[in-house]
């Protein structure tokens, strides 16, 4: 599973299309979150619904 | 159909806020969008075009000024229908299923197999029982409990549920009457999931 994967599923289940694995969005937002997530710590194991 | 969250979330990842210049132009943003979803067919296209509610929010990063919020939950407010028969309250059992069904309208739901879900517990707490839930929208927990169950507050649940903007201009909630994600029917069990005194919602 790979940050493309996660991105696609995100917009599946927000009822957008289906997303181009690599077109410019996913990369930019997977760019956003990573560095929005910087020097963050990752809680684990979480919850998935 | 309008679920253009992410859209937001990837302009003000630009910097789209009103007053300022915005680091990247709205049209390269356009731009972006336009290529990152080649297959679309017109119908889905459909879906990542922001309404002028959501234009309004996002030009203000969702706090715009007073009058225009007034303005905004006016015209949102004006969208809600009422069930034909002028009762509010459904089953809260059933209300309960559809707070935990996150089924319909994504791409791999057509034809669709069963009804649509509201899939509550993916942004809301509402039972003590379900411990798998988001916190993206406020804990519901003892919602009826809290409110009491006035004629005014079951209505203000229906319409919460039917269109939020109506009570919160620039609400991150989805307009589920509005955008026919649920039906009166379906949005009066969810209403009784939230008010009836037996819903495991208020024990």
């Amino acid at each position: 599973m790979t940050m493309q994967h996660r991105l696609y599923d995100c917009y599946w289940q927000m009822r957008l299309p289906e997303l181009e694995m690599g077109s410019e969005v996913s990369v930019a937002l997977a760019a956003y979150l990573a560095s929005k997530a910087e020097g963050g710590e990752i809680a684990a194991p979480g919850m998935k619904r | 159909m309008r679920f253009v969250c992410a859209l937001i979330a990837l302009a003000s990842a630009g910097a789209a806020f009103a007053q300022d210049k915005p680091a990247v132009e709205p049209a390269r943003v356009e731009a972006a969008i336009r290529s990152s979803w080649p297959a679309a067919s017109p119908d889905w296209q459909a879906r990542l075009v922001p309404d002028r509610t959501m234009e309004e929010c996002s030009a203000h990063a969702n706090s715009p000024p007073a009058a225009a919020s007034t303005a905004i939950q006016k015209r949102e407010g004006a969208t809600i229908v009422y069930p034909a028969d002028g009762k509010l309250l459904g089953d809260w059992k059933k209300g309960e299923a559809l707070a935990q069904s996150g089924y319909g309208l994504r791409f791999t739901d057509y034809p669709a197999r069963r009804p649509n879900g509201g899939n509550c517990y993916a942004c809301h707490q509402l039972t003590r029982q379900e411990v798998s839930f988001g916190t993206i929208g406020p804990s519901l927990l003892e919602y009826g409990k809290l409110r009491g169950s006035t004629p005014e507050a079951v209505k203000a649940a229906y319409e919460k549920i039917y269109n939020p903007h109506a009570t919160l201009a620039c609400s991150l909630m989805p307009r589920f009457g509005l955008n026919k994600v649920l039906t009166p029917e379906q949005i009066k069990n969810l209403v009784a999931l939230l008010m009836d005194k037996d819903s495991p919602v208020n024990q």
